[in-house]
């Protein structure tokens, strides 16, 4: 059974999960379940945060998988959902987006740069969790996931040339945590 | 220890792939699953094939209009009821013994052996008799009768032709006729014992008591339906990008094919039958589209660049298509941007075909040659080909072409699925020979990509 669910196509595989069969579910599951995972952690403040976004996240996508009409892959199809889920959780978090002036940036990292554990293996995970959520959510769509500026305006409820200006000032406070960083990571 | 990754302005974006690319995929929590699994939705039952709304809604409007239009008068129970009223009153009894030969004694036997009948032509339509059915010789009844070489008198329908041929037709079950005869015979004189029996009142008896005995009907149709009327329903959120058709003229769309049906009850049938269905639709598209909205098939070739673009096309009737097609970057030093739409002009003309069973209940009105008919159901399509050719096309932009020769590579694929939806129609009957009728209905056919209307004929040739 096992092999033959490996050797689904999508289109079936999401079938089979939307008429409710565990094993394909699980198999399904087990198979994006880290990339997703990483694309909570990008998006959240804290691993419980993720944590609590992956669950969410997979309840969604068992819902609605049977809208999913073999279009492109499973794994894009499902990224999407959780994409989206990201942009909803900043949206929560925040309310309005928040739009970091250029000169609260050197107050933030005076504020946060000791805070940054130089051990263990996710020091650039927990970088990113650090930023301001509409730093964080800027970078990961227009960098990570290739939105244009109109996307990302649309997204987030502001204008694109805000977009633009908060990408450029997001990489810029970034690069001076990691100039703060750059020896640990 | 990596490389200053600061010396430029993309390295934060370098920087951030590198990270947090498509290798990245942190350990999710080990008990993950175990978290999400109770809040799955149970495994769903197979739905039900059938509609079930749309075939009660139809069967909820015949019985209506059954009720409402039926022409068949609600007759007295003439058998069971009084029946034995009669057999228990021995007055009736006896005036029934003595009516009987009087009332017949001038009627000419017009067949000798028992139990068989003459052809229909030796009974003449109009014939009547003047009969003294009551022992007041002033009343006279009229109407033809038909004495059995047996002894038991048996009134037959008159100058109906339908009548005439319900008669016949019983006559391999005629001992139950004979004896509802009977029974209505008594019953007639039973009701009005003193005056004649009303023979029109007879007719109607007998006419339903040989209905109830006429062998159920099987019937084989010859059905053709152009559809003149074809509106599709609009796509909900497409998940990809997607471009709707204008017609350039109407879908010209029509089914035909056999259908078999039974009639278990009298004036209600049940068809099913198999149609392939074809339709032609001409259309015209803008597509409004972006270098990013399509995948680039050469990405490190130095040269032209070369791009595909996959959209969904959706007619006016309703069909879905993958189309996609392939343009080539006009000159290496094109400076238009990722996001710079550009606008494509398409005519297409687009074929499909389909299997379409019609399942349908039809509730008949009408005696004689003619009848008016309600039908419904559900209607079963299922998938056949779908065709879409591009017959004419736009320059795509300054910066792109079309592949060389200046012409699109286009590929169509329709979108096709089974779908199950609804057919109704009213519409009339006329019998033009013994086994032959002909039917005249517009119908209405609804699936899931829209709504159709058309006039159906048919041929049906019944047992």
């Amino acid at each position: 059974m096992q092999q033959d669910i490996k050797r689904l196509p999508d289109l079936e595989l999401a079938v089979a999960c939307a008429q409710g069969d565990r094993i394909a579910q699980r198999y399904l599951f087990e198979r994006v379940k880290n990339v997703m995972f990483g694309i909570c952690l990008r998006f959240s403040d804290s691993r419980e945060d993720a944590e609590d976004l992956l669950q969410e996240g997979f309840i969604r996508v068992f819902r609605d998988i049977e809208k999913f009409r073999g279009e492109g892959s499973l794994d894009g199809w499902i990224r999407k959902v959780f994409v989206r889920l990201g942009i909803e959780y900043y949206h929560r978090k925040q309310g309005r987006p928040q739009i970091v002036e250029i000169e609260w940036i050197e107050h933030l990292i005076a504020e946060r740069h000791d805070a940054f554990d130089t051990e263990g293996q996710d020091n650039a995970i927990k970088l990113l969790q650090q930023l301001p959520p509409g730093f964080r959510a800027v970078l990961n769509l227009a960098v990570l996931e290739d939105k244009s500026h109109e996307e990302i305006a649309r997204e987030l409820g502001i204008s694109a040339g805000t977009s633009r200006s908060q990408l450029a000032r997001a990489k810029e406070f970034l690069r001076k945590i990691l100039q703060k960083t750059l020896v640990l990571i | 220890m990596i490389n200053d990754p600061l010396q430029s302005k993309d390295d934060i974006e370098q920087w951030m792939v590198e990270k947090f690319g498509d290798n990245f995929q942190p350990d999710a929590p080990e008990d993950a699953w175990q978290k999400l699994e109770p809040f799955l939705p149970a495994k769903k039952k197979r739905r039900l094939l059938l509609f079930w709304w749309p075939m009660l809604l139809t069967a909820g409007l015949i019985v209506l209009f059954s009720t409402l239009f039926s022409i068949n008068n609600a007759s007295k129970p003439v058998t069971s009821d009084i029946l034995p009223a009669i057999e228990t009153n021995p007055e009736l009894q006896n005036k029934y013994q003595a009516d009987i030969p009087s009332t017949f004694q001038n009627a000419k036997p017009v067949v000798t052996q028992p139990m068989q009948l003459a052809p229909l032509s030796v009974i003449p339509k109009k014939q009547t008799k003047t009969l003294n059915t009551s022992t007041k010789s002033s009343e006279k009844q009229t109407g033809p009768f038909m004495l059995q070489g047996a002894f038991i008198p048996v009134p037959v329908i008159g100058d109906n032709t339908t009548g005439d041929n319900a008669f016949i037709e019983t006559k391999n079950s005629l001992a139950p006729v004979f004896l509802d005869a009977v029974m209505i015979k008594k019953t007639v004189l039973a009701t009005v014992p003193s005056t004649s029996p009303n023979l029109k009142q007879q007719e109607q008896v007998i006419r339903k008591t040989t209905a109830r005995h006429k062998k159920k009907g099987i019937f084989l149709g010859i059905e053709a339906t152009p559809f003149f009327y074809t509106k599709g329903k609009t796509a909900s959120n497409p998940s990809m990008l997607a471009f709707s058709e204008v017609p350039s003229q109407s879908p010209k769309s029509w089914s035909a094919g056999l259908n078999l049906a039974v009639e278990p009850f009298p004036n209600w049938r049940f068809s099913i039958g198999i149609q392939p269905f074809r339709q032609v639709e001409e259309a015209r598209h803008t597509a409004t589209l972006r270098l990013i909205d399509g995948t680039c098939l050469n990405p490190n070739d130095p040269g032209l660049k070369e791009y595909q673009f996959s959209y969904r096309l959706i007619s006016g009737s309703g069909n879905e298509s993958d189309l996609s097609l392939r343009l080539q970057q006009q000159d290496s030093g094109s400076s238009m941007p990722p996001d710079e739409p550009f606008v494509l002009d398409m005519k297409t003309v687009r074929r499909s075909t389909a299997w379409r069973i019609p399942l349908l209940v039809e509730r008949r009105f009408g005696t004689g040659k003619w009848h008016f008919l309600l039908s419904g159901g559900a209607l079963l399509e299922l998938p056949g080909k779908n065709q879409v050719e591009v017959i004419h096309f736009s320059e795509a932009c300054q910066d792109l072409c079309f592949q060389s020769g200046r012409l699109p590579e286009v590929k169509a694929v329709g979108r096709t699925s089974t779908s199950l939806g609804w057919q109704a129609g009213i519409g009339m009957e006329r019998k033009v020979l013994p086994k032959l009728s002909i039917r005249v209905q517009p119908v209405v056919a609804v699936q899931n990509r829209g709504i159709q209307g058309g006039l159906s004929a048919a041929f049906l040739f019944s047992n």
